[in-house]
């Protein structure tokens, strides 16, 4: 007969592994579906910044005659087309939402994979902890969605380097993908734990992105209305802004937050998939 | 090691061990006071219709679903409540079959059995070829374009490429082809006689006639019987078939004992386990009487055993309402 391993930390430590081995093996293609379009089209964003430079100053002009919240919720208030790392920034909401909505997808992913593909039972009576498992889950689904925002920013230095242009503020350019990938990481966890707390696993990608959106919304209100300037605080995109980050130079300490509302949300799942029944 | 010194600490005789289990859902349906121990190595049949409880009881008992109340162990080891080194140690020794077992999308059926045989962290691959040898199982396929019967196939590779102590399946052979059904218990019968204990669901009650040593009957989520192979064959009960003249019908003592209505064609098939000369006697009146056209009185299957106890209980309870 079979029997475990003789160490048993070790044989949590290879199980581990082996189930965020199969979760990367499982999300690596829609890793490569999302990330490659978008980072296509960044790239050919920051890759006209010279030419936008040089009209920068009608640009900006023409910017700023829209309304102040216009430019407050496309988050193009403080626009200095000259700099590289402020061009990234203006361009940015757009890409770090898209970055969230696959965050979204993919905790909800995560979480629901075996319920929703009927492996449920067969995964928990092999010999794993649900909280081995959902550990080395949530490990891979954030390698994968900080890996989106890791794509970004290599082929975004690429683009600036093939079109001739020197970042210069180093620290602050990662800093604008840090902050994002702060934010993902966020809404990868909120959507595990609406996941594993889900009671139809298969509402549970419909529930995490509308709650993207949700929170999206609010950062969006929160810029845009003095009286709802509250919402910001619900928001983990007001916690890494990229033009505030482009403007400082580096993350705020704020977005420390979000480190620990990651945290926090992966306990929370921790517990709730621990109650829960399997039955699929 | 972890496995050697539980066993010092239980029962070693006993596969599973559920007392009082209970199981409630908000929508009422569950498993209530459930009391069974099927001991090691034997092979077990957990007898019941659709909804009676049995994949339940099977979730419960395996922690996979949270009991409501009562115990369940399972090769010694509360699965809810025990340590986690304790409870890896137990399903390292399982082998679980679900009723509708699912696989991993987009991958091959090589990959989901090498991942699943990873989490045993043995060697697993020459029974995992062996099998998927014997099963007809070919383990280039993508997993998720399988049939239900292949996706049966695979989950019992999954549940037996470790060599467990203990098999639980739910409906093992619902959707595999009669070749491979034969197979199946072949497999099944070479895990007996390696010493595993087999605890298996099924509604084809032939097969668990055929196959167990002991069977258990559920109905409602309670348990109704549980009895042996050969307490089915030295069982009192018998199975009466008989067919009458169509004068004979109305006043047949037979009728009568079985307390059933004949049918149109003027036959009444029933399971008693009322004395034998009341049958005798009832049988010797018809035919004194020119009622009787044909009868046969044997030993009742399985599956009419069964049949006969829960239309009993279902007459019952229309009596009482």
């Amino acid at each position: 007969m079979n029997t475990t391993a003789t160490q048993p930390l070790r044989a949590a430590r290879s199980q581990a592994a082996t189930i965020a081995t199969n979760e990367l093996s499982l999300s690596v293609r829609s890793l490569l579906a999302w990330s490659l379009p978008v980072a296509a089209m960044l790239s050919m964003t920051l890759s006209i910044q010279k030419s936008m430079s040089q009209r920068g100053s009608l640009f900006e002009a023409k910017l700023a005659m829209l309304p102040r919240e216009m430019r407050a919720a496309f988050g193009i208030a403080q626009t200095n087309l000259a700099d590289p790392v402020h061009y990234l920034a203006t361009n940015f909401t757009f890409y770090s939402l898209i970055g969230a909505l696959f965050a979204a997808l993919i905790g909800a992913a995560i979480a629901t994979r075996e319920a929703n593909q009927r492996v449920s039972e067969m995964l928990y009576t092999h010999p794993i902890e649900r909280s081995t498992a959902l550990a080395a889950k949530s490990a891979a689904g954030l390698a994968v969605v900080v890996g989106f925002d890791a794509i970004l920013l290599a082929t975004s230095a690429l683009a600036y380097t093939a079109a001739g242009v020197s970042v210069g503020r180093a620290t602050a350019f990662v800093s604008v993908f840090a902050g994002a990938a702060l934010v993902h990481a966020t809404v990868f966890s909120l959507s595990l734990l609406a996941g594993v707390s889900a009671t139809r696993p298969r509402s549970a990608s419909s529930l995490a992105l509308g709650a993207t959106f949700a929170l999206y919304g609010c950062g969006v209100l929160a810029r845009v209305s003095d009286k709802l300037s509250w919402l910001e605080h619900l928001s983990p995109f007001s916690y890494a802004d990229a033009a505030a980050i482009a403007t400082r130079g580096h993350l705020a300490p704020k977005s420390i937050a979000l480190l620990a509302a990651t945290f926090a949300l992966l306990a929370l799942a921790q517990v709730r998939f621990a109650r829960r029944d399997i039955d699929a | 090691m972890g496995i050697a010194m539980q066993s010092t600490t239980r029962d070693a005789r006993l596969a599973i061990e559920l007392r009082a289990l209970d199981k409630r859902f908000a929508g009422g349906r569950g498993v209530r006071a459930l009391d069974l121990e099927v001991q090691t190595g034997e092979v077990f049949g957990f007898i019941g219709p659709n909804g009676a409880g049995k994949t339940t009881t099977i979730r419960a008992m395996l922690g996979l679903s949270r009991r409501s109340s009562g115990e369940a162990k399972v090769l010694g080891v509360d699965l809810e409540r025990a340590s986690a080194d304790e409870r890896r140690d137990a399903l390292a020794r399982v082998g679980y079959v679900p009723s509708e077992p699912g696989v991993y999308e987009r991958q091959s059926v090589r990959d989901v059995l090498a991942f699943l045989g990873a989490l045993h962290g043995g060697e697993t691959r020459a029974r995992r070829d062996e099998l998927c040898e014997r099963l007809d199982l070919d383990p280039a396929r993508r997993a998720d374009e399988l049939s239900l019967g292949n996706k049966k196939k695979l989950a019992l590779v999954a549940a037996m490429q470790h060599r467990p102590a203990l098999l639980v399946l739910d409906e093992p052979s619902n959707g595999l082809d009669p070749l491979v059904q034969r197979t199946l218990f072949d497999l099944l019968r070479e895990e007996r006689s390696r010493g595993a204990t087999v605890f298996f669901s099924s509604h084809v009650l032939s097969e668990v006639e055929r196959f167990c040593d002991r069977f258990a009957l559920l109905r409602d989520g309670a348990l109704a019987r549980v009895l042996t192979a050969d307490e089915l064959l030295r069982s009192k009960q018998r199975r009466v078939r008989a067919e009458f003249t169509p004068s004979g019908v109305e006043a047949s003592a037979l009728v009568a004992l079985s307390g059933r209505r004949p049918d149109r064609d003027g036959r009444v098939e029933f399971v008693t386990d009322a004395p034998m000369r009341a049958v005798f006697d009832a049988v010797a009146e018809d035919v004194r009487e020119g009622r009787l056209a044909d009868v046969t009185v044997d030993h009742p299957s399985l599956e009419e055993l069964v049949l006969d106890e829960y239309q009993s209980t279902a007459r019952r309870e229309v009596k009482a309402s």
